[in-house]
Parts: C-alpha cells; sequence; structure tokens
C-alpha cells in the first residue's frame, strides 16, 4: 500500500503521463476522428485501420487508451498535491503555496470538466439547436418559454456580417421572466443552468401567409399548418414561379396541392413566395459552469503567486 | 502604410547583420546599435498594428498577417528589453537568435499564406477574451523564443559557465512567458470558447497542440523548479515546447482543420 501511494504521488509518473498524454494527443490531433470505420479502411492500410478502430483512436478522448492515463494523472494530481501541501505546512514561514493553488485549480478545473460532462450525457434532451424566425416561439428544457421579438444581422460597409442579435422574451407559466435580452454572438442568455448562444444566423425562403386578423404568418419547407381539411405540410417551394407545394393528410387520405397567391388554407390566405430570416440558438446544459469559472480564476491566482515569487528570487 | 513591414524587416535584418560580427568576440563586448534597429522596427511593426485596428474598428489580431506583424513586434521589443536591462547577464546569441526569429516570421507574414487584406472579423471573433486569448498567447510565446535560443545555445555549448548563463536565461524566460501563455491559450482561450460556441474544449487539433506546448513547458519547470535539474534534459523540453507552439501556430492553421480555420 505504502509502496503504491509512493508511486502515485511521485513527480515521475506526472511526468510520464503528461509525455503519453502529449504524444498521443498529438497522434490523434493527426488522425480525423469519429469517423465511419470505412472511412479509416479508405485511407491506411486495414491492419492498421484494424488497429485503429480496435484502440479506439478513432474516438481517442473517449476511448480507454485516454480515459484510464487521464484518470490516473488526476489521481497523481490529487496526491502530488495533498503531499505536497503536507509538506509545506511544516515548514514554517517559508511555505510556498502557490503550486498548491495551482494544483487545486487544475483538480477542480478536471472535476468540474467531468461532471459536466456527465450532467450532459445524463440530459440530453436539456441541450440542442434550433432555427427560429422572427415571432417564433420554443419551449426550454425546464418548461419555460422562449419568444423571439426581434432578429438583426448587423453588416459592415462590405457587406460582411459583424454581428447577431436574437431579442428574446422568457416567460413560465404566462408569467414574464425576461422582457427584452439581447443574445449575440460571444454574448449568451444565462438562465441557471442553462446557457442559450447566438450560433448562426441565416434566411431561407417561405411562404407568407396573411390570418384572420392580418395576422401574419411564415411557413417553411417541412413545416405544417392545420387547415380545413386536414393537415397540409410544405413540401417545396418555387421561388421562380412563386408557387409551392404542399401535401395534406386528412380525413380522406392524402393529396398534394398546388399553392399560388390567393390560395386559401383554412383562414389563411397564401401571399406569395418570400425570404424570412432565422436565428440559429443553441441551448448547453452545464451546472458546473461556475466552478469552471472558479478554478480558472484560481489557477491564476496559483500561477501568479508562483511566479511572481519566484522571479522576485531570481531578481535578488 | 504598406511599405513598413518591408522596412521593419529590413531594420531586423541590418540588425541582425550588426550583431553577427560581435557573436565571435572573445571579449564579450556588445554592438552599440543594433537594439534601436530593433526598438525602430517595433515602433514600425506597432504602426501597422495600430493603423490596421482603426481600419477595421478592432484590435488587428484576427488574421494570419496581424497575428504574424503582432508577434514580430513582441519579440523585437523583448530583445530590446534584454539588450537593455542589467539584472540578467546579457548573452549576445540569445538576442541574435530572438532578431532571426523576428525577422523569419515577418518574411513568413509576406509571403502568400498571409493575405494582407485588412477584413473586420467576423461575429465569432468579435469578443474581449479573444483579444486577450490572441495577444496574450503571442506575449507568452514571445518569450519562449528566447527561451528557445537560450535552450539551443545551452546544448551546443562547452563552457560550463556559458552553459550556466543559458540555462537561467531560459528559466527566466519561461518563467515569465509561462504564466502569460497559460492565461492566454489555455484560460481566456477556453472562456472564449464557452462564450462563442458553449463548449470550453471541443479537442480541436489548435486545441490540442497549444495543449501539449502547455503540458511540455510543465514538464520543463518541474525538471527545473522541483527536480532542480540543469543538465540538458530541461533544454529538451524548452526546444520541444517552441516547436510545438510554432507547429501549434504555423502546421495547424495549413496542415490541420478545425474550429479555428478562419
Amino acid at each position: 500500500m505504502h509502496v503504491a501511494l509512493k508511486a502515485l504521488k511521485s513527480m515521475r509518473l506526472a511526468l510520464v503521463l503528461i509525455a503519453y498524454i502529449a504524444v498521443t494527443g498529438i497522434l490523434a490531433s493527426l488522425l480525423p476522428q469519429g469517423r465511419e470505420s470505412s472511412f479509416y479502411y479508405s485511407i491506411m492500410p486495414a491492419p492498421l485501420a484494424r488497429l485503429v478502430l480496435f484502440s479506439g483512436f478513432d474516438d481517442f478522448y473517449g476511448s480507454l487508451p485516454f480515459l484510464i492515463p487521464a484518470l490516473l494523472f488526476f489521481a497523481n494530481l490529487a496526491a502530488c498535491s495533498a503531499d505536497r501541501f503536507s509538506r509545506e505546512l511544516k515548514k514554517g514561514k517559508a511555505r510556498r503555496h502557490g503550486p498548491d493553488i495551482i494544483h487545486l485549480g487544475l483538480i477542480l478545473l478536471l472535476l468540474g470538466a467531468v461532471f459536466g460532462q456527465v450532467a450532459r450525457q445524463t440530459h440530453p434532451s436539456w441541450q440542442g439547436f434550433a432555427r427560429l424566425g422572427n415571432g417564433d416561439a420554443a419551449r426550454l428544457p425546464d418548461g419555460r418559454l422562449l419568444v423571439i421579438k426581434s432578429l438583426q444581422n448587423l453588416k459592415y460597409p462590405d457587406g460582411r456580417d459583424k454581428d447577431w442579435i436574437s431579442t428574446v422574451e422568457v416567460s413560465e407559466a404566462g408569467k414574464t421572466l425576461i422582457s427584452s435580452y439581447e443574445i449575440r454572438v460571444n454574448h449568451p442568455l444565462r438562465m441557471g443552468s442553462l446557457s442559450i448562444f447566438q450560433a448562426a444566423f441565416g434566411s431561407e425562403r417561405v411562404l407568407e401567409l396573411t390570418g384572420p386578423a392580418g395576422s401574419a404568418r411564415n411557413l417553411a419547407v417541412g413545416e405544417y399548418i392545420d387547415a380545413a381539411d386536414g393537415r397540409l405540410t410544405l413540401t417545396s417551394i418555387d421561388p421562380e414561379g412563386g408557387t409551392a407545394i404542399a401535401s395534406e393528410e386528412g380525413a380522406g387520405g392524402s393529396k398534394t396541392i398546388s399553392l399560388v397567391a390567393g390560395s386559401e388554407i383554412g383562414s389563411f390566405t397564401v401571399e406569395g413566395v418570400g425570404e424570412a430570416e432565422l436565428s440559429g440558438l443553441r441551448v448547453t446544459y452545464n451546472p458546473f459552469y461556475p466552478v469552471i469559472l472558479a478554478a480558472f480564476a484560481i489557477v491564476g491566482v496559483g500561477v501568479f503567486i508562483t511566479f511572481a515569487r519566484k522571479l522576485g528570487e531570481l531578481e535578488a | 502604410m504598406n511599405a513598413l513591414p518591408t522596412i521593419a524587416f529590413a531594420l531586423i535584418l541590418a540588425s541582425a547583420a550588426i550583431q553577427a560580427p560581435y557573436l565571435f568576440r572573445k571579449d564579450g563586448k556588445s554592438d552599440p546599435a543594433s537594439h534601436w534597429l530593433l526598438m525602430a522596427a517595433f515602433l514600425a511593426l506597432a504602426a501597422v498594428s495600430i493603423y490596421r485596428s482603426v481600419a477595421i474598428g478592432f484590435p488587428a489580431l484576427t488574421g494570419t498577417f496581424e497575428s504574424l506583424v503582432f508577434f514580430s513586434a513582441f519579440i523585437v521589443l523583448l530583445a530590446w528589453i534584454y539588450r537593455t536591462q542589467v539584472r540578467i547577464v546579457f548573452l549576445p546569441l540569445v538576442q541574435f537568435g530572438a532578431t532571426i526569429a523576428a525577422a523569419a516570421f515577418l518574411a513568413v507574414a509576406s509571403s502568400p499564406i498571409a493575405p494582407r487584406e485588412m477584413l473586420a472579423p467576423i461575429p465569432a471573433l468579435r469578443s474581449g477574451w479573444l483579444v486577450l486569448h490572441v495577444s496574450l498567447s503571442f506575449i507568452g510565446e514571445s518569450f519562449f523564443v528566447a527561451s528557445f535560443a537560450a535552450s539551443v545555445a545551452f546544448l551546443a555549448s562547452k563552457d560550463e559557465r556559458k552553459k550556466r548563463d543559458y540555462d537561467r536565461i531560459a528559466y527566466v524566460s519561461i518563467g515569465a512567458g509561462y504564466p502569460i501563455f497559460t492565461a492566454g491559450a489555455l484560460v481566456f482561450g477556453a472562456i472564449w470558447a464557452e462564450q462563442a460556441w458553449g463548449s470550453w474544449w471541443s479537442w480541436d487539433p489548435k486545441e490540442i497542440w497549444a495543449l501539449v506546448t502547455w503540458l511540455a513547458y510543465t514538464a520543463y519547470l518541474h525538471l527545473r523548479l522541483f527536480r532542480r535539474r540543469k543538465d540538458s534534459l530541461p533544454s529538451i523540453f524548452a526546444i520541444l515546447g517552441f516547436l510545438c507552439a510554432l507547429f501549434t501556430f504555423f502546421g495547424v492553421n495549413f496542415l490541420l482543420t478545425g474550429l479555428h480555420s478562419y
């Protein structure tokens, strides 16, 4: 037991693990990850491809050849830190806790990363991507309702995209929680463990409809609307001719219909074919976000204390 | 303004030409003028960066050309500071190595692989965290240039006194560059990635190589700080670390694909 503990906290082991992680990381960066097995057979000799697939090198960071050394590195770091900390405590005034603080931050960082990953894997439905147009609503994983109030695509003078902005409202059970928030690139909306990011922006062709009280509605390919004779799903749009094709599923079966300006769909009237802006929003779930931030801050403090003191000694 | 990078390049080459004969002097005397040429080159490169920043309305750090200009500027500034400071022993070979490195990076900047077109950044790059990430990464790597030159000289030298001096320069350079690189490349990079994409770390080739670079210097510091090794091994790690830093910038940008392919 004593020998095992001594080996676990040795710096030699730390250096060997650092070298292993560095070398295997380099190799993994040179090999495209997460592809189909046929891909590896197509770019290398069959025996090598078999070895890559058998060893898990095609998905290296989720494979045992990475996870076991990474776990061992974590144990080594924790054991080294505890051992070093206890030795420093006995030194009296000459104590140096900078490296201890760095190690504590790194341990916290690894824990936050691992638990964050576990949380994401146990809540797969709490993450996703949605393309929403102006006025569209989406139910968030925690039951809240997000409504797009306006969309903006800011441009540089040369016409390139400068920023994408989705102004949203968030409500819960009819009660407004956030009346207006601008989600921009690099400026997500954070609500507890959920974060909503401005991930993409674009436009797509839509069929423009007007409703009973003059309300406007857009229908994109794949979207549906309930008409008098059944559910009508848009299957294609022809921008040249200004027409659209839809399939109608009703009690009498399925039929294909053509829609042009003036066509009636239930209480809606087709105005024509147009373009609608769409905002690509990504939702992520990470209850350990504050832990990671705290870990970074601790590492920063530790690095500063360690090196400020060392450089001070060198200058002296 | 277009001629300024070329002028800076010429100044750096002139500085190297002045330094070269002094490398072989036995009396250890330094030349009187080369560092002022480096300062002039720094001012020219700083003017290029400022001009481009004003033109695109954002700190000029988001393109290959701009990054190389910034990197070269900091290397020559550090070489000038190193030459004029009095606390650490001055070794002409380290200054010469840094001068040649700055010239090499500027030569790459003038090549077709680094287009000079002034383009404002795409939305994902418009972030204060990105500015910190890129600038501090390059400032940290500027110190690693000095450690690389000193480590190569350490391995090449047979004089024990000189070896001790080279080791000290490498140690001080990494001691200063490592925390800056850690903050820039890893901490601020991760914070920016999370703000932009919702993920701290994506195992992207650039991230992996930055981590490998950091691990190499971490190994150096553990060998040098805690095991107190002063033989060839820490120097080998310092050289490997710098080669990894070079690959992180050039190799990943031009040979591999990933999230950092802007």
